[in-house]
């Protein structure tokens, strides 16, 4: 059964693209799934940048637009993960966002984990985006803004009858009373909370996932811990020590 | 790479990929999609040194 997982927030800039790019990379290099992550932002793409790459010669806004068949717009990242990256051109802007949902289904067939870097805000783009999803993370950051527009989401998530897999509390120092007070004021699953830490940053110059390039750095132990919340599975090679610091996180 | 050099690289032209054309029938379609998806035949992100440490 494949899931196709929307990485949604309201607001901009939380780390929906670092989630999707860690978690593909994740799925497919550590868990060895068949995953395919896709940029859904189609007017401003940069899912591709985080994972080392940002030309190519065939994009989904092509595959939008009607000018090129999804397999031309699949590319491989070296941990396995397929990415279909969004144009970073102006000229085009005009892809339709409504066809999505013929490409998920199309590629559902032979894959396990379909995940769209969706874009920020509840816009028509957003909304189709959501309409091909089955279920939806939500990254969000403790602060206020976010927060609101974090349960506006899926608010929306809600009446459109997708699942809320959970919530990812991002760039945070935050005590659990707070992750209590979050859930229940979003009313959804915490899947995990990832702090702010400069690895996250410096993994995007190295054109690699933090996960993978900086593995045992703190953002990297919380998000092997979102991974297992996600496939409900214990994260593979997971040392006894890296388990024990993880305890005192 | 400072950000005039990344600049001129990302906005440069992309070359144009000659697309098949896609006559295929739907079952041979299919092939092809499940040898990309399942047994990497399609074209590769290119590999950085950090990368190649990483996944070898
Ligand atoms: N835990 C973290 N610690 C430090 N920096 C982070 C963390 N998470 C994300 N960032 C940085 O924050 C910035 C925004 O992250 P990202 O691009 O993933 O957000 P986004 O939600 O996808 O944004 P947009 O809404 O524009 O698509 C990036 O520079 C990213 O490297
Ligand atoms: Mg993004």
């Amino acid at each position: 059964m494949t899931r196709v997982i929307g990485v949604l927030s309201g607001k901009g800039g939380v780390g929906k693209t670092t989630v999707t790019a860690n978690m593909g990379a994740s799925l497919a290099w550590d868990y060895g799934n068949n995953v395919v992550a896709i940029d859904a932002n189609t007017t401003s793409s940069n899912l591709g940048l985080n994972l080392g790459a940002y030309r190519f010669p065939v994009t989904l806004n092509d595959v939008l637009k009607g000018k090129a068949d999804v397999t031309d717009a699949i590319y491989a990242h070296p941990s396995g993960l397929k990415i279909i990256p969004s144009s970073t051109f102006n000229k085009d802007i005009d892809a339709d966002p409504k066809k999505m949902k013929r490409v998920i289904d199309y590629l559902g067939e032979y894959v396990d984990y379909v995940l769209l870097d969706c874009p920020p805000t509840l816009s028509d783009e957003t909304t189709s985006m959501i309409k091909a999803i089955d279920e939806a993370i939500v990254v969000t950051n403790p602060e206020w803004a976010a927060l609101l527009e974090a349960k506006r989401t899926i608010s929306f998530l809600k009446k459109k009858k997708k699942k809320v897999a959970g919530v990812i509390i991002n760039k945070a120092e935050v005590e659990p009373e707070e992750v209590a007070k979050i859930k229940e004021a979003l009313n959804a699953p915490i899947l995990g909370v990832i702090p702010f830490d400069d690895a996250v940053t410096r993994s995007v110059d190295k054109k690699v996932p933090f996960i993978h390039v900086f593995g045992r750095t703190r953002p990297s132990r919380a998000f092997k811990r979102v991974m297992e919340e996600v496939t409900g599975q214990r994260f593979p090679n997971r040392g006894i020590i890296e388990r024990i610091i993880g305890w005192f996180d | 790479m400072d950000f005039d050099s990344f600049l001129e690289e990302a906005t440069r032209k992309v070359k144009k990929k000659k697309l098949k054309k896609r006559s295929l029938s739907s079952k041979k379609r299919k092939e092809e999609l499940e040898n990309i998806l399942l047994d990497d035949e399609c074209e590769a992100v290119p590999q950085t040194d950090s990368g190649r440490r990483v996944y070898g």
